[in-house]
């Protein structure tokens, strides 16, 4: 009997892993005041070496029977993953405080989360895949639930748990449909390398991959399946929100990536999320107008930015996964900055709407300022590293996808420019700003700065994704 | 492919059909006199009782926790059959195996969810 016991192979993940087996005990273990710090700041500590060992070791290859995969590029993505929990870690201390929910478990969970979210992103296997999945899901369900004396936040958890549960039984009802089709649980480019699949009319295989794919839409909240995200998004607490719009938007396009990449010949699956791209501009620009909360608003606006990232997913040449890891990484920086400055101007009230921001300049010019830079990164106007995302995509896209397809995205993108800008122009609204402004917060301000200077950081030097991933 | 799974199919569909029928059948054909005692939610011969306040929710954590252990403790029995085959790679990642579950024990213990008497 020899099993494949390449532990080297996922050595990141194990750090994660022993950071949540390790908070989790220490966490009973400290007494209260002291338990405060200790636990975010180890919290973090794990996820910098986990990063660092993750930049450190380039190598690449199979391990575990080729349960695992590990390539550069998907390295890259586990980096902007663990960036994200950093961010996330960063402006949930005071948050928490505040809201008196501040139970270490919340850290501990977010590890959880880190390690599915980089199980499911490092995998090339359906039931793996599965796992990581679920241990991202159901960590981000307790996570959302954290304050549970609280009516909207106990709904938004239960609305996304149910409906949570509902995607995972289509995604695996579509895996054992392709099971039965292929026999096969692996998927990917090097095991079926020229897209052998190319057998359309394999009926299994058509339902089996739109179930699977209809299910990992649920999750990434692509339209038509988007219909939860609004809600559970404006009722979980905004630190929460700005975890479940970034990191696994990240982990589920890698897996649409991943997924497609292998069978992009086949021609059914291709169609279907084609479909699903458009719909998604379209639903998520034309309700990001209606909304009158902030949190709505940038809920409707990350579906539509997973319409833009769903077409890379089908129109892309061998680079495709740099402009991806790109793109993910100015998007989650502009969201976590923007969600760290509402939460910033949002001490004493859960949700702000649109029309309480009048007065901001007046009473807080850094926070607007800051906060229209980011607002203005998502829109993807230029001298933003949002804009060079889009740029990226279209130049990507355009040779491959035709006309119809580049101007598609041109136009959703100009639509979304005016609810931003609606959105900056609220900001600029003279009158009195009526709710308190935190100003006690370090970490919060560390965040928002450090999403600050890696948004210019990655604008100016464009070409760092590219190196990293071994493209050149 | 599919023509395979044709069988199946009628085999679905008939055992539904009967299913139903006999249902169907016993409703329609069946006599029925209603009483008060009959209308009672019936519980396995328990006396019926009319509020759930008096079962303590202790219980359904407990029972929880030991589902939880209960299917976790499963995995143990195909290692138990190939512990000679597996040597000590298998028997080091089973302690870590183990080590996990014990550490669930250990955070029951801290939160005090195994003193179910207190209150």
């Amino acid at each position: 009997m020899d099993i494949d016991f390449q532990l080297a192979i996922i050595l990141p993940e194990l750090v994660i892993a022993g950071g949540v087996i390790f908070l989790s005990v220490a966490g009973l273990f400290l007494r209260p005041n002291l338990r405060m710090w200790v636990i975010p700041l180890l919290s973090i500590a794990f996820m910098l070496v986990a990063g660092a060992v993750l930049i450190i070791d380039s190598t690449s290859g199979y391990g575990f029977h080729k349960l695992i995969v590990k390539r550069r590029e998907l390295d890259f993505f586990k980096l902007i993953i663990l960036l994200g929990g950093v961010l996330t870690t960063l402006i949930s201390t005071r948050y928490l405080q505040r809201r008196s929910i501040n139970y270490f478990e919340f850290y501990v969970m977010l590890l959880a989360a880190m390690l599915g979210a980089m199980i499911a992103v490092s995998t090339t296997h359906f039931l793996t895949l599965l796992v990581g999945i679920e241990i991202l899901a159901i960590t981000s369900y307790v996570m959302c639930a954290i304050r549970r004396y609280d009516r909207s936040s106990v709904e938004a958890a239960f609305k996304y748990f149910l409906l949570g549960s509902f995607s995972t039984a289509f995604i695996l009802f579509g895996i054992g449909f392709m099971y039965g089709g292929t026999g096969q649980l692996h998927f990917g480019v090097d095991i079926f390398p020229n897209g052998q699949l190319n057998n359309s009319e394999n009926l299994f295989l058509v339902i089996g991959g739109i179930m699977f794919l209809g299910g990992l839409a649920f999750k990434l909240a692509a339209a038509p399946f988007h219909f939860w995200a609004a809600d559970v998004y404006q009722g979980a607490p905004t630190a929460v929100m700005a975890f479940l719009i970034s990191v696994p938007k990240i982990v589920f396009l890698v897996i649409f990536y991943n997924f497609l990449d292998s069978h992009i010949k086949f021609a059914p699956w291709g169609v279907f999320v084609l479909i699903l791209a458009n719909i998604s501009m379209l639903v998520g620009n034309a309700m990001a107008f209606l909304q009158k909360d902030i949190k709505r608003l940038i809920a409707f606006s990350s579906v539509a930015h997973s319409g833009y990232l769903l077409l890379i997913v089908i129109f892309h040449r061998s680079e495709g996964m740099a402009v991806l890891g790109y793109y993910l990484l100015a998007y989650l920086l502009a969201s976590f900055g923007m969600l760290a400055i509402i939460i910033k101007i949002s001490a004493d009230k859960e949700n702000i709407l649109l029309g309480e921001l009048k007065g901001l300049f007046a009473s807080s010019p850094r926070s607007v300022f800051l906060l229209s830079f980011f607002i203005l990164s998502l829109a993807g106007i230029p001298l933003t590293a949002g804009f060079f995302g889009k740029l990226f995509l279209f130049y990507e896209i355009a040779p491959i996808g035709g006309f119809w397809i580049g101007g598609a995205m041109i136009i959703n993108s100009i639509i979304s420019v005016g609810y931003y800008i609606l959105l900056i122009g609220h900001l600029f609204k003279r009158g009195v700003f009526e709710h308190s402004v935190v100003a006690d917060s370090k970490n919060l301000e560390m965040a928002y700065w450090l999403a600050f200077l890696i948004s210019v950081g990655i604008l100016l030097w464009p070409q760092v994704v590219n190196t990293f991933m071994g493209f050149a | 492919m599919v023509n395979n799974y044709f069988g199946y199919l009628v085999l679905v569909v008939v055992s539904l059909g009967m299913a139903s029928s006999f249902t169907l059948i016993a409703v329609l054909l069946g006599p029925k006199k209603r009483s008060a005692v009959k209308d009672l939610p019936f519980e396995t011969g328990m006396p019926y009782v009319p509020s759930a306040k008096s079962v303590n929710v202790k219980f359904y954590l407990v029972a929880m926790l030991f589902l939880i252990f209960d299917i976790e403790v499963a995995f143990l029995y195909p290692y138990a059959l190939k512990v000679k085959e597996y040597g000590w790679t298998g028997f080091i990642a089973v302690s870590a195996f183990l080590l996990v579950l014990g550490i669930g024990i250990v955070y029951e213990w801290r939160k005090k969810i195994l003193e179910w008497d207190k209150d």
